[in-house]
């Protein structure tokens, strides 16, 4: 049981080294002359997991946009 | 011409003669004027100096007024900023209808759902210049017939109002979170991670779904004492009184530690990232249960990934170490493939297939198996969910012949 554990903690970690090579929150370095400026293109990494067991995020139908009551 | 010059001649004379009389005469009267007006005038520049003094003194006093105000300003600044202060009611509804067969005897329940249940919450946050933050949170759920409690025996459980987290945070940017009061520790939701769109039908808490169901068993011709609730669970941390820290964000990962009540010990690694092509959530951590447990410790980790095709798959696991010398430790084994897509305009609608295996949890030997298919279907105008799903629960004992349970549920849940 124990195995599958590190088996789970290993995925992440791998995960995590994956991301030091493919990670979307990295410093825009400036394009060489030539080449093409994708900078705009990358995905700032915002994600922040929010349980669907949890009151969703977004708009409620009473509440409108904001999604809750403002009462201050 | 000559009589006119000389007449002019005269007039200037005689003028100029006047003149000067009158001119000696003046400078006799200014000596004597000039010591009295000088008297007037020391008079005078006493009198306008006693002035501005007195222009002075009220000029001070009205300076004096602005100064006040600014202090009574900064005292105002120093209040609770009305755009830096929020406080918000939210909640949701989360109803459904529940029919179970347990291979003995079958029933239609009318059940809140506990896989998402109907609460309220109010909370506080504020939010000054700087890195600093603060906060309340108070949230409270209130079931009717819960569908991880209802039974054939009983189908109707009113429930109280139960308080889910009441607590207060202290955050900082750098340094991290911190909470107090009845919150989730530390492994709360760890054995849960799911990104497939559709845990509200199910996902590695088994027990949500007809908890309170018992195996009914062939070999006695009667229900055993052993329910879903009982023997397939997901060893997911909760909610009780703590004091938890939170530590920034950082590549990725993060990590919690908790200390409650009854001695109980947590701590997590949490991980969350978005690449090009998927979103990845996962986490892994330890709980020390506590003085007032049977069980020693519990081990527990989930991970979910969402690919941007809308293809998602979640695994999830974990062991509990039982001071019972005589009970093996049990342990479970969960996975879902998922697939969310947008074909409707309503919203998106996500699918899952699920499978898990939960070992030694009600006795030893105890082997149950977990299959279930789940669809949830978003109505956004509505700000409401759809759900629908199946269970189907084994359990393999020992000496007995235990039916297999069935479980469909279908409702909505609705925020407000």
């Amino acid at each position: 049981m124990k195995h599958a554990l590190s088996l789970l903690l290993s995925v992440l970690v791998a995960i995590a080294l994956l991301s030091g090579c493919a990670s979307v929150n990295d410093t825009p370095v400036a394009p060489q002359a030539g080449q093409a400026d994708t900078s705009q293109t990358k995905e700032t990494d915002h994600f922040e997991y929010h349980s669907d067991t949890e009151v969703p995020k977004g708009p409620g139908i009473l509440s409108g946009e904001n999604g809750e009551f403002s009462v201050y | 011409m000559k009589k006119r010059v000389l007449c002019s001649t005269l007039a200037v004379g005689l003028g100029l003669s006047i003149a000067s009389t009158g001119t000696a005469k003046t400078v006799t009267v200014d000596e004597e004027v000039l010591k009295s007006m000088q008297l007037q005038l020391a008079a005078q520049a006493k009198a306008i100096a006693d002035l501005q003094t007195a222009l002075k003194g009220q000029q001070d006093k009205l300076d004096k007024v602005p100064e006040i105000g600014a202090k009574e300003q900064a005292v105002v600044v120093a209040k609770p900023d009305s755009s830096k202060v929020q406080v918000a009611l939210y909640g949701q509804i989360d109803k459904g209808v529940m029919y179970a067969d347990d291979g003995n005897e079958d029933k239609t329940f009318f059940v809140d759902n506990d896989a998402s249940s109907t609460r309220i919450g109010v909370k506080g946050d504020v939010k000054p210049e700087g890195r600093l933050s603060a906060g309340t949170l108070m949230e409270f759920e209130y079931q009717t017939n819960p569908s991880n409690k209802v039974s054939m025996d009983n189908e109707s459980i009113n429930e109280d109002l139960n308080a889910r987290k009441l607590s207060f945070y202290l955050a900082d940017a750098i340094l991290g979170k911190l909470t107090v009061g009845q919150d989730s520790a530390a492994t709360d939701g760890l054995a849960e991670i799911d990104l497939s769109g559709t845990a509200l039908a199910g996902y590695a808490d088994a027990t949500i779904i007809g908890g309170g169901l018992s195996f009914y068993d062939n070999t006695t011709k009667s229900y055993s004492k052993t329910t879903v609730g009982s023997a397939f669970i997901d060893l997911d941390g909760g909610r009780y009184d703590v004091v938890r820290y939170d530590s920034p964000k950082l590549y990725g990962f993060s990590l919690a530690g908790s200390v409650g009540e009854e001695s109980k010990n947590e701590i997590a690694l949490n991980y969350s990232k978005q690449f090009d092509q998927l979103k990845v959530a996962g986490g892994v951590g330890y709980a020390n249960e506590g003085s007032n447990s049977s069980h020693d410790d519990r081990w527990l980790g989930s991970v979910s990934t969402l690919f941007t095709n809308g293809l998602s798959f979640t695994l999830a696991t974990g062991t509990r170490s039982e001071s019972d010398t005589q009970r093996h430790d049990p342990f479970f084994y969960y996975g879902k493939i998922g697939y969310q897509f947008n074909a409707f305009d309503i919203g998106k609608t996500a699918l899952s297939l699920d499978y898990g295996t939960y070992q030694d949890f009600a006795l030893n030997n105890d082997a149950g198996t977990l299959f279930g298919a789940q669809l949830v279907q978003d109505l956004d105008i509505l700000s409401s969910q759809l759900y629908l799903g199946y269970r189907q629960l084994q359990l393999d004992r020992d000496l007995a012949d235990l039916n297999d349970i069935y479980a469909i549920t279908s409702g909505m849940r609705m925020k407000f």
